[in-house]
């Protein structure tokens, strides 16, 4: 069954190329969602039921780790793997996310296979 | 009672660490985000006349600061084409803009990673704005350097808050 995959960033260029990249990836991709913040994300994933949610951190409104919060206290949401794409290489934030829920971490800039094998790698572990 | 013993103050960042910082982070950025490279180190003034887009961003944490740019509107272009795979013509305006905010964004990221590695820090949104304004003087350490890209040149200043 094709991956319904939701990408979350304020930048629409940004999206743009995760869109491209996930598309490179030789994963069966089905369809692609878009959010420009964490609200955004919850209002969807509120309506469609996703596979993956590929999200960075610093955002209007609502950020990347208050999504990943909201989403581990729901009992439906924890169970959709999250990676998220940031420029933060901090220690500190990659810790901080991965203990709030995040399954993956990807630091910009990046190639667009380091991407791809995160999805690769993170998509395996759920489903194993 | 004892005395706490107060908190030892971080040692500053030599100058021209920031310098060779700037010259990575750039060369970085555009190498794997816009697979392209700079034709090295050039004076502000040698592209001064060509129409620029201009954005900067403010980070907080430690240290706290703000990364601008400015870019020759023309060079910015095929950075932009390069990053989304598209052909540069099909580009609209508000892309190219959106797409230097990025790229203003990703410098940023990356700088103050460089400059941090285990404390967090926030970044502002980057914002589009004029040369002059994005470019203008702050007060603190401030490292500013431009580079020769294709179609034009790429100037960036990064400026730390005072105390950092």
């Amino acid at each position: 069954m094709a991956l319904k995959i939701l990408i979350v960033d304020d930048s629409p260029v940004m999206r743009s190329f995760i869109r491209k990249v996930v598309g490179l990836t030789g994963l069966d991709v089905g369809e692609i969602f878009e959010a420009g913040n964490g609200l955004e994300a919850l209002e969807l994933l509120g309506q469609s039921w996703v596979d993956l949610v590929l999200t960075d951190i610093n955002m209007p409104d609502m950020n990347g780790e208050e999504l990943v919060q909201r989403m581990e206290q729901d009992e439906l949401l924890r169970s959709v793997p999250v990676i998220v794409v940031s420029t933060d290489a901090s220690t500190n934030r990659v810790k901080k996310m991965m203990t709030l829920g995040a399954r993956g971490y990807v630091t910009k800039p990046f190639p667009p296979d380091v991407l791809a094998m995160e999805m690769e790698r993170v998509l395996e572990v759920s489903h194993a | 009672m004892p005395e706490p013993m107060p908190e030892p103050m971080p040692e500053p960042m030599p100058e021209r660490n920031l310098d060779a910082l700037l010259d990575t982070v750039v060369a970085t950025v555009l190498e794997t985000m816009f697979f392209a490279e700079t034709s090295g180190e050039t004076s502000e003034e040698s592209d001064a006349a060509s129409p620029r887009l201009a954005a900067a961003l403010t980070f907080r944490g430690s240290p706290s600061g703000e990364l601008a740019l400015s870019i020759t509107t023309a060079a910015m272009r095929p950075l932009a084409a390069g990053f989304l795979g598209e052909d540069e013509a099909d580009l609209p305006e508000r892309q190219v803009g959106e797409m230097a905010c990025e790229l203003a964004n990703m410098l940023c990221g990356s700088m103050v990673s460089h400059l941090e590695t285990q404390m967090s820090f926030d970044l502002g949104s980057p914002l589009l704005m004029s040369p002059e304004v994005a470019l203008a003087p702050r007060a603190g350490r401030t490292a500013r350097k431009s580079w020769a890209i294709d179609r034009g040149t790429l100037t960036v200043v990064l400026s730390l808050d005072a105390g950092a």
